[in-house]
């Protein structure tokens, strides 16, 4: 199959090493893995494959401001956190 | 504003499609994606994987209505997703990132087993379009409304493309035709 592009050709490469590791984690591990199997008392948020991923973001971070994307409006680091529990997707509700 | 919603069903099970789902594009049934990044992603400590993306696409509507309601080309997306393995539920929410001032449209995806049938899966769509404060609004409305009504009636040709790719694959790979069905 073809691959999906980055929205910046300079950081396809680090792309595409995240998105194989991803597939397989997701697939291989994910959706195989027993619910709660590795958590139980020790809950703790996971990021698969994060070396890769933090390289790949570092790639995509200037390349998505020089475009002009403002990503601080919808986007904060609050994945997992109580916040992002209560938070209301910014498409959620009409803007005024 | 114009408020849609839709129903569709995939003879295919629940972990076929969302494995799909995040192999979807590029796809030569919606070339209108032309880039893609992940920006966020965990697995949460319930188990729930939490993932952020920006989606680069180009909407197919007459290039006077861009230039009217000030409409860019490529335009951008924001995608928070959530797949829930315990629940078997994947979850998508795209909204506009440009032009926001003008026109907004939400938009919310939903993949779970059918209730009867755990060979099928079932996706809930729902759009939300908002224009305001240009002229013709509820032209432009209708005309969006359309658009996306077509790009989700191409999205589930074009998901089931990617799974006949994947299920290829496997073949040729693992040399166990059906395996995943």
């Amino acid at each position: 199959m073809d691959r999906m592009n980055s929205i910046s050709q300079d950081c396809n490469e680090l792309k595409h090493k995240y998105d194989d590791c991803f597939n397989d984690w997701f697939i291989n591990g994910y959706l195989k893995e027993k619910p709660d199997a590795k958590r139980g008392a020790n809950k703790k948020a996971v990021v698969p494959c994060e070396a890769l991923l933090l390289a790949y973001q570092e790639c995509t971070k200037q390349a998505l401001e020089t475009k002009g994307i403002k990503l601080s409006e919808v986007t904060q680091d609050i994945l997992g956190t109580d916040q992002d529990k209560s938070r209301t997707h910014p498409g959620g509700k009409p803007k005024n | 504003m114009i408020h849609n919603t839709n129903e569709d069903i995939f003879s295919h099970p629940w972990e076929t499609v969302v494995h799909a789902a995040w192999r979807k594009y590029p796809n030569p049934i919606n070339p209108a994606v032309t880039g893609m990044d992940v920006i966020n992603r965990r697995v949460t400590e319930e188990g729930v994987l939490h993932t952020e993306r920006v989606l680069e696409t180009s909407f197919n509507i007459p290039s006077w209505v861009t230039g009217l309601i000030g409409l860019t080309n490529p335009n951008y997306s924001h995608e928070f997703s959530e797949v829930d393995r315990t629940k078997r539920e994947m979850m998508l929410k795209t909204i506009n990132l440009n032009c926001t001032n003008f026109v907004s449209v939400d938009e919310k995806l939903t993949y779970k087993p059918h209730p009867q049938d755990a060979d099928k899966t079932i996706l809930e769509q729902e759009t939300i379009v908002t224009v305001r404060g240009v002229p013709l609004i509820d032209y432009c409305e209708k005309l969006f409304l359309s658009s996306y009504e077509s790009n989700a009636k191409k999205g589930r040709q074009a998901l089931e493309w990617v799974i006949g790719n994947i299920k290829r694959d496997y073949e040729e790979v693992i040399g166990l035709p059906d395996k995943l069905t």
